[in-house]
């Protein structure tokens, strides 16, 4: 009935704004949120990614792409709640096999791996692709489970525009953005600020706590800022020049435990983090040749500080760790198309890294510094010999520090079945490999200088078809795909007292991805598109001998999914998503007992909104309800997770 | 038009409120856990990871051979907490010190509820309670200030600041007096008058006094780690081989009986037999060691491979050895059960980085 209740009072809403509401039409151009791909380029032959489109990328100021791939995509996004560390799970993989790229820039940390993306909001974002499993090969090397890669558009309209978002939501949540554009023919600018802050200060029934007691979720308020600088010309010669530069500045408290039962005030974690995103690209067209040239720095700098109380007030710092990384980069590229069925492509990477860190806590401070340089080549070949085959083949070489990684090749094909409907059958193959992180080789105490890269060699078959129509489309796909990781990497404690990594596992992982979208509009007033994703991963522990073989790995649900449904008349939108992700085992002995099970759960938001123009002005009144239904779930366990919230939404964009 | 719109967001209405929010885990609160019908048996606490809130605790019954799982959540429909630091048994109750949770459960161990709690500790170590039972102790890793409770209300009746040391680690009562180690880049151990509270003296033992057990002459036997090169210690303390060493109760005197070498590793706290007279410990293998000697025996007790065995102690009344074993510490572990002889009587999974054990007998 409460539930009822709630779905009233957001549809009475709706209603209420429908009658006040003139008919004049303002009918924005939006392309579909999943794009399935079915008529294929040379490009995309044997590819398997995921499309999200900037109409998925602006629906919620506050998102950042943690929230985008979650709903959007079959990653699995391990979260410890709203603004706090998000990484991400491709086909069952760890974080670090999910490479990450921003506009040419590769984001993984070399310290960790891993990207946190709760830290790249979705409106620094333009597009958005996942590229799964063997595919990532055509794009970064080292992503054993796919690759990420985002991007912002190459250029901006003709003339002055103006966008301001301003985001209210609960827990005392305000998000501010503006972009500025200026541009001609030959040139434009852009820049880009937001800032996102939250006392994030949640109320919610502790399960986890003896008493089942109402607790706020402490020490988890966040400020970021971020700022990105955009332009681009047009040379006389017809060369395309870009620079960008992307700054963060974040200060995030870090939640306690639903398990902790101290109500002081002093022992707390929070993490500073400034980072310094640059890149500039050339590129050019002769003919059928396109050449180009991106060059990149990229300075991450993070402060993070554990305090615990000393009693009496006192404080000490039990972590007080700082690191700073550097990133610089110069990747060369060109790609020749002979007719239209053939192309062949080349790129050549240099990559220079730069690491400290250090922890100052302790008496005498531990810490390390290192370095690597790594080169990396690529080529490939994409062939259609018929309308209705597709052939790729693709080679990777590394070198790093004076080694150079086994080759990695990659296959992919793509056969068209019936033209008429785009039905595709797609198959791809790779070994790839994923080399240490520089904290598995170099962190003290406990680094491993003796590491191996990771390998992983994985396969997928997909079938695809997409129908489209004067008023309606459909489209879907299932993959299936198998992969093995030997060598993983594993941290385990030594009888020294610390943790040492090791290359201990293999992992088989094996799954199924679907999704389909369809769209219908059958007046010019209406239109209603829904979307769905699937997942079934199995992910377990490979390696012979080992008590656990056969055990799902930890935080990899088995099954997850998403839907969404939006309905649009006239000048009003209306959106419901839902999302659900089965159980997750937190340790590799997958044992029922509570902590070691994170119960699966359903979310669902809602939202609607509104439209016009008044004087060349275009506004958006937008109101949303996430957790619709107040679930009380938890990504990982023991951290609480934000009960139903709402928040409400003001665009107003000018010109270009 | 506006009516079909209507009609479509009631039939989105009325299917959304058919979906179910995700129930959470229901308890069974009326059910205890624990079968152990008058026969005793063994608790077993299971540390789990830092930072994931997966401790638990766990029963073995050597009689029938049961084992039952996660004892607190089933009793008291809760998660133990963040890292299961220690046990104590008195009087009929589990003392069960939860470290980076801040709390020390006190629970009955017939049924294994709550019968109290001490929140909001800053570091909780370890837990004693003197002769009388009108006192009890909690130290503290993180702060030099020690917790005192009434074991008969079971409630904090204040705080005692030890002077000269940083922390407080095991403690061990002598007649009225408590022995406390302060083992964290420290090499003291403070003696405290429990009839008046009050700092009796302060002295100095190897570097880290790690663990402590009192044998049946009164004589107190700390083993010290020697701290580890990761691990930075204080001015003028630098690191060393571990030791073993014997402490006169009466005067203090302290004597190193032996000096370990280096290289291995203590991966357990000293236990002591019912009878008082003989000293287990894991030094990269099982040693059992005479008190009137207090040095190692040519042989280890039991060879041991791997390197998870994490905990180790023995049963007051059967003399079993228990050996805890967190495997790869990143999957549940065993337990491995051994006659005072030295062997292999049974073993049995618990949870996640099991390492400290309380018995019935204690």
């Amino acid at each position: 009935m409460k539930r009822l209740i709630i779905l009233t009072l957001c549809l009475c809403g709706c209603f209420g704004f429908l009658r006040a509401q003139n008919t004049d039409s303002l009918r924005t151009v939006e392309v579909e949120e999943i794009v399935v791909k079915a008529a294929r380029s040379l490009r995309d032959i044997g590819v398997q990614k995921s499309i999200m489109s900037e109409c998925v990328l602006r629906e919620n100021l506050s998102a950042t792409m943690a929230e985008v791939l979650a709903q959007n995509s079959t990653i699995f996004i391990k979260s410890s709640g709203r603004a706090t560390l998000s990484t991400a799970s491709l086909r069952g993989t760890a974080p670090s096999h999910t490479a990450v790229k921003w506009n040419g820039i590769e984001l993984g940390s070399p310290m960790l791996g891993m990207v946190d993306f709760s830290m790249i909001p979705s409106y620094f974002v333009d597009s958005g692709e996942v590229y799964h499993g063997a595919t990532s090969v055509n794009v970064v090397g080292g992503g054993l489970g796919g690759a990420v890669v985002l991007s912002t558009d190459q250029k901006v309209g003709e003339g002055f525009g103006v966008q301001y978002v301003q985001n209210l939501a609960s827990f005392s949540t305000h998000d501010e953005y503006l972009r500025i554009n200026y541009g001609t023919k030959r040139w434009g600018a852009s820049t880009r600020l937001l800032n996102s802050a939250s006392e994030n200060n949640f109320p919610y029934t502790n399960y986890d706590k003896l008493g089942h007691p109402v607790e706020w979720n402490k020490n988890c308020g966040y400020n970021d800022l971020h700022i990105l600088q955009e332009f681009f010309t047009q040379g006389s010669q017809g060369g395309r020049w870009s620079f960008k530069a992307w700054y963060t500045d974040s200060s995030r408290g870090i939640p306690r435990l639903s398990v902790d039962y101290r109500n002081d005030d002093l022992t707390k974690a929070w993490q500073d983090e400034h980072s310094l995103r640059t890149v500039a690209e050339w590129a050019r067209t002769f003919g059928g040749l396109r050449l180009s040239a991106t060059s990149g720095y990229n300075f991450d700098a993070m402060h993070y500080i554990y305090q615990f109380s000393r009693g009496g007030g006192a404080v000490a710092r039990g972590v007080d760790s700082e690191s700073a990384t550097s990133h610089a980069f110069l990747t060369t590229s060109a790609e020749w198309s002979i007719g239209n069925n053939l192309m062949l492509a080349a790129n050549l990477k240099g990559s220079a890294y730069a690491v400290e860190s250090k922890d100052i806590a302790p008496l005498v401070p531990i810490g390390y510094e290192a370095e690597r340089t790594e080169i990396a080549s690529f080529l490939s070949a994409r062939w259609k010999p018929t309308e209705w085959l597709g052939l790729a083949a693709s080679l990777r070489e590394e070198w790093r520090d004076g080694v150079f990684t086994p080759l990695i090749p990659a296959i992919f094909t793509d056969i068209t079945l019936v033209p008429e409907i785009g039905l595709i059958v797609s198959g791809s193959w790779t070994r790839n490999y994923h080399a240490p992180t520089l904290n598995d080789l170099y962190f003290v105490p406990g680094g491993n200088p003796e590491l191996r890269a990771e390998q992983g060699e994985s396969f997928d078959l997909g079938l695809e078809a997409s129908v489209e129509r004067k008023r309606w489309s459909a489209g879907g796909k299932v993959t299936i795909y198998h992969s093995n990781i030997t060598d993983w990497v594993l941290w385990t404690p030594t009888i020294k007292g610390f943790w040492t990594p090791e290359n201990l596992s293999k992992v088989k992982s094996d799954g199924v991805e679907a999704r389909i979208n369809s769209t219908l509009s059958p007046t010019q007033d209406w239109r209603v598109s829904l979307n769905g994703v699937f997942a079934f991963t199995s992910s377990t522990n490979a390696t012979k001998g080992s008590e656990t073989y056969g055990n799902q790995l930890p935080y990899i649900p088995r099954y997850s999914a998403s839907a969404g449904i939006s309905l649009r008349w006239r000048k009003w939108e209306m959106d419901y998503k839902w999302r659900y992700y089965s159980k997750r085992y937190t340790t590799y002995s997958n044992s029922t007992l509570r902590w070691s099970v994170v119960p699966a759960y359903n979310l669902s938001d809602i939202s609607t909104s509104y439209s016009w123009q008044k004087n060349k002005v275009h506004f958006k009144v937008r109101f949303e309800v996430c957790n619709l239904f107040d679930t009380i779930y938890q990504s990982m366990l023991s951290r609480p997770m934000p009960p139903r919230n709402y928040g409400v939404t003001l665009e107003c964009r000018f010109g270009a | 038009m506006k009516k079909l719109f209507s009609i479509l967001c009631v039939l989105a209405a009325a299917v959304l409120a058919g979906c179910n929010p995700t129930p959470h885990n229901e308890p069974n609160p009326d059910e205890s856990p624990l079968p152990y019908g008058g026969e005793g048996g063994v608790f077993i606490l299971c540390e789990g990871a830092y930072g994931a809130g997966n401790a638990s605790l766990w029963f073995y019954n050597p009689e029938s051979g049961e084992v039952v799982a996660d004892v607190f959540g089933e009793a008291n429909d809760a998660l133990l907490g963040d890292v299961g630091q220690s046990l104590y048994m008195y009087n009929g109750l589990l003392f069960v010190v939860v470290n980076n949770s801040g709390v020390v459960w006190v629970l009955d161990r017939l049924s294994g509820k709550v019968e109290a709690s001490f929140e909001n500790l800053t570091s909780p170590r370890f837990v004693a309670i003197d002769n009388s039972g009108t006192k009890g102790y909690i130290s503290q890793l993180n702060t030099n200030q020690l917790i005192t409770f009434d074991p008969r209300t079971l409630t904090q009746t204040g705080s005692i600041t030890l002077e000269g040391v940083t922390s407080s680690e095991q403690m061990a009562v002598v007649g009225d007096k408590l022995f406390i180690a302060s083992w964290s880049k420290d090499n003291k151990i403070t003696v405290l008058d429990t009839t008046t509270d009050k700092q009796i003296t302060t002295f100095e033992v190897g570097v880290q006094p790690y663990s402590m057990e009192v044998d049946k002459n009164n004589t107190l036997w700390i083993v010290c780690d020697g701290g580890n090169e990761f691990t930075p210690l204080p001015e003028g303390m630098t690191m060393e081989a571990p030791s073993l060493w014997k402490i006169n109760t009466e005067n203090y005197e302290a004597t190193k009986t032996h000096t370990f070498n280096e290289g291995g590793s203590f991966r357990s706290r000293l236990a002591i037999n019912g009878s008082g007279d003989t000293l287990y410990f894991i030094y990269d293998a099982v040693w059992a060691i005479d008190i009137v000697n207090g040095t190692l025996p040519s042989e280890p007790l039991i060879t041991i491979e791997g390197w998870g065995q994490y905990g180790l102690d023995v049963d007051p009344v059967s003399g079993d050895i228990y050996i805890a074993d967190a495997k790869d510490y990143i999957s549940n572990g065993e337990v491995a059960r051994y006659g005072a002889d030295g062997v292999l009587k049974t073993s049995f999974e618990v949870g996640l980085l099991p390492s400290k054990f309380a018995f019935f007998g204690e």
